[in-house]
């Protein structure tokens, strides 16, 4: 209950500061909304709050944090401009296949975050992903050569790295 | 007189925006012409998430460091996270129910 308590202020909280403005309409709206979000999300959000890690590892976090965001945005750019040029072609060039790629990543949260790296980088969407055997099927836009093939993988793979030492 | 700054600032912003305008519009015209599902998908989530990147890039500069700012950059991330589970989800549904036909190349996996 003081979990719930407690989301449901700090969200009500941010709601003020964002809507701008504090009135009668504007608290209901909030007050619905924020009920909400604290039923379904105060079992699961503090226990991503992991105490093991002193300050400096905190520090090392927010650096792999900063790493990872910028990598992201670097990756989304690369890859917009990619599938641009194929739909602005007369006759679009495209080599799709689909794979499957085991993870080695755990944590539920760290397997969203790389859901996501996938479907906006280099040409790969996550398709399906099978929790018991631990794979993901992703598909893939323009792959001509094996070569490719391990060129993409391998960035997956320090996705992966980079996500592991953030959640895991 | 001419404010520098403002002109510099205004200038990045146009330039995000024709950038935002490209990539909008390669994502209806990649909707369009992709051959299957998947390929459309592609064009929805990274051309659509670019685009959405660069206006808002060019909003929050022409808009400077202010509340409307922090506003869009709350927007941004939403959007970050929305995007790809919505793929993620039509992506998935297709894989596992079959609705959509589809054409199958010769590196796929076997179905």
């Amino acid at each position: 209950m003081k979990k719930k308590l407690l989301i449901f202020i700090l969200t009500l909280a941010l709601w003020f500061v964002l809507a701008g403005k504090v009135n009668i309409h504007v608290f209901l709206l909030g007050a619905i909304i924020c009920s909400i979000i604290s039923l379904m999300l105060a079992d699961n959000v503090f226990s991503f709050v992991q105490k093991k890690h002193e300050l400096k590892g905190f520090f090392k976090k927010i650096y792999y944090i900063f790493l990872l965001i910028s990598s992201f945005i670097y990756d989304v750019f690369i890859s917009a401009i990619r599938v641009s040029r194929h739909a602005f072609e007369m006759k679009p060039s495209l080599s799709s296949r689909t794979v499957r790629i085991k993870t080695s990543l755990e944590n539920l949260n760290s397997n969203a975050a790389l859901v996501n790296f996938i479907t906006f980088t280099q040409g790969s969407i996550a398709m399906d992903f099978d929790h018991l055997n631990r794979y993901y099927f992703i598909h893939w836009i323009d792959v001509h050569g094996e070569d490719e093939v391990e060129v993409k993988k391998a960035l997956i793979s320090k996705h992966e790295h980079l996500i592991a030492k953030i959640f895991d | 007189m001419i404010d520098f700054n403002l002109s510099v600032r205004q200038l990045f912003a146009f330039v995000f925006f024709i950038a935002g305008i490209y990539f909008l519009l390669s994502t209806a015209v990649g909707l369009i012409r992709f051959p299957n599902l998947y390929t459309r998908l592609h064009a929805g989530s990274k051309c659509l998430m670019a685009g959405g990147i660069s206006v808002f890039m060019g909003c929050i500069l022409l808009e400077g460091i202010s509340f409307v700012s922090l506003k869009l950059i709350v927007i941004m991330v939403f959007l970050f996270i929305t995007n790809p589970i919505a793929i993620h989800v039509i992506a998935s549904f297709d894989n596992n129910y079959n609705l959509i036909p589809k054409t199958y190349t010769k590196e796929d996996l076997d179905k």
